[in-house]
């Protein structure tokens, strides 16, 4: 963080590492699937692409001088000309193609937890640790690899994406499941199977036949927000029952939760606006932090770990925006934020493309946050479910005393992370949120170089 | 109160608005195609799609400029 640019330094470390790990698994699929290796890396390849332009793209915002039109046209002609070259070549395969793409963003992606984290990257771990620790992590490698082939899980990976039902398209005929209308139900087996039974599957089996417990059952996602909600509102009423000037041990916890993310919050929107928002945005933090808790204990369910709930709390948050923003700019003058603020005749001109760039980049913020939400607790789900079942795997084959306490140890280790996972993601989403809102919300105090794109970001 | 906000959540900020990019940016051309392939086929036509993901990717680029420039006032 001593840096004066973390962004970039990020970026540049990320890039670095994605390039790493995809000739790494480029050269452990070679021999076996050539092609395969090569989508990769040709994914990889447009990614770093894509990520260099961006970077010109950004520093020439950033610094200030023209001509970025010529550069975004490059961009576009060799990233996706050269997407569709590749895709119409025929033996190129999606998926490896699609993982290569992706590789850049989740290393990125892990750069950045891993600096907020330990204050540092993955690598300097690793530096600490000397050579020792890369000669470890490629000696589970080399043992883990040939497991993986044998695939003990079929369940969790192999069935979920091929048989995923879409509201749209229930009337294609489909030889595994023989009525179409069943697409709760066989939602639901699916689910389970990648998920540890929650006390409803147990009472699921125990009375299949019983309307309300299918009911239940079919609607895991709304019970479990629901039991986390009224879990929130009760801890809180326990809390502030009789509220004392020299607080008990509860409502001094929670006084302290509450105090430090108005700090949190307060200290982005400023003295002004936080007396009002704070309200929703505390609502937020504390909701998202009861239902990623309520994971961690066994028979219950994180209902973050279903893009449904954290689709509609990003809903809830968009309306939010965009209502304060109507309510502080006016009708119009939101109009007017959308359309770009066209003040000449080439602002109008531009503005067929300034308002669905303007309107896309509205929606993806939320989106982006809910996805964010729900890949975090849905793995998190996923990793300790399949370290369990490995468990479960090494019990049948009676290899309990040799493999039990490490597999043991290592779900315990998830699970402590699990926690702070749990904590991280609820400040995360609630503090974008608020980010977001600041981008709305009018304020007085602009830095001195304040451009025109500035001056769209903040308003 | 807020007069004392710790250094390190405008670090935490920082990183959750970084960390943000990658599905900004991955995120933006998706919706755009999700909307332009439902405009598509409301409409009849056959080149919305591709619109709306060029639309999408240069709302995604716009987006993160604008948090590159966000996180790196103010601290």
């Amino acid at each position: 963080m001593q840096t004066p640019r973390p962004g970039r330094d990020i970026l540049d470390r990320a890039l670095r590492a994605s390039w790493l790990a995809a000739i790494f698994i480029a050269l452990v699929l070679a021999p076996s699937h050539p092609y395969d290796a090569l989508s990769l890396l040709a994914g990889q390849l447009i990614a770093f692409l894509h990520f260099i332009f961006l970077r010109k793209i950004v520093k020439l915002f950033t610094e200030k001088r023209g001509g970025a039109g010529a550069l975004i046209a490059i961009k576009l002609v060799l990233v996706y000309g050269g997407l569709m070259a590749l895709m119409s070549w025929g033996r190129v395969q999606y998926a490896p193609l699609c993982a290569g793409f992706a590789l850049p963003f989740a290393a990125l992606f892990l750069k950045s937890m891993m600096m907020l984290a330990f204050g540092a990257g993955p690598a300097s771990l690793m530096r600490r640790g000397k050579p020792a620790v890369l000669v470890a992590m490629f000696l589970a490698l080399a043992v883990t690899s040939p497991a993986r082939a044998a695939d003990p899980l079929p369940s969790t990976s192999g069935t979920h994406g091929a048989t995923e039902t879409r509201p749209g398209d229930a009337a294609t005929p489909d030889p595994s499941h023989p009525q179409p209308g069943a697409n709760a139900a066989e939602a639901h087996h699916e689910e389970g199977a990648a998920e540890l039974p929650n006390w409803l599957v147990i009472l699921h089996d125990w009375n299949p036949g019983n309307p309300v417990i299918n009911w239940l059952d079919e609607n895991q996602v709304i019970v479990f927000a629901w039991i986390a909600g009224f879990l929130f509102l009760f801890i809180s009423w326990i809390a502030m029952r009789n509220a004392k000037m020299v607080p008990g041990v509860l409502q001094n916890a929670i006084e302290w939760m509450v105090e430090s993310m108005e700090n949190i919050a307060g200290g982005l929107l400023g003295e002004k606006h936080i007396q009002r928002h704070f309200p929703i945005i505390g609502a937020l933090f504390f909701y998202i932090l009861t239902i990623n808790m309520l994971g961690i204990i066994p028979g219950m369910k994180s209902a973050t770990s279903s893009l449904d709930l954290t689709l509609a709390l990003a809903l809830i948050t968009f309306l939010y925006v965009q209502f304060w923003g109507i309510r502080n700019l006016g009708i119009v003058g939101y109009l007017d934020h959308l359309a770009g603020s066209p003040r000449d005749a080439i602002g109008w001109a531009m503005l067929p493309v300034m308002l669905p760039v303007h309107v896309l980049g509205e929606l993806a913020k939320p989106v982006s946050l809910s996805c964010r939400l729900f890949g975090n607790i849905f793995g998190e789900d996923t990793l300790i479910v399949v370290f369990v079942g490995a468990t479960a795997m090494l019990i049948k084959a009676s290899l309990v005393a040799l493999a039990v306490p490490p597999m043991a140890g290592i779900t315990a280790l998830f699970m402590m992370l699990q926690t702070l996972t749990s904590i991280v993601q609820a400040l995360i989403f609630s503090l974008l949120a608020t980010v977001y809102l600041y981008m709305m919300l009018p304020h007085e105090e602009h830095g001195p170089d304040e451009s025109h794109a500035e001056a769209h970001a903040t308003h | 109160m807020t007069g004392k906000t710790p250094k390190k959540v405008t670090g935490w900020r920082q990183v959750g608005l970084l960390s943000s990019i990658p599905f900004i940016l991955a995120l933006a051309p998706l919706i755009g195609l999700a909307i332009g392939m439902y405009l598509d086929r409301h409409f009849r036509t056959k080149f919305l799609w591709i619109v709306l993901l060029v639309l999408g990717f240069v709302a995604g680029v716009r987006e993160t400029i604008k948090i590159v420039k966000l996180s790196q006032q103010e601290d």
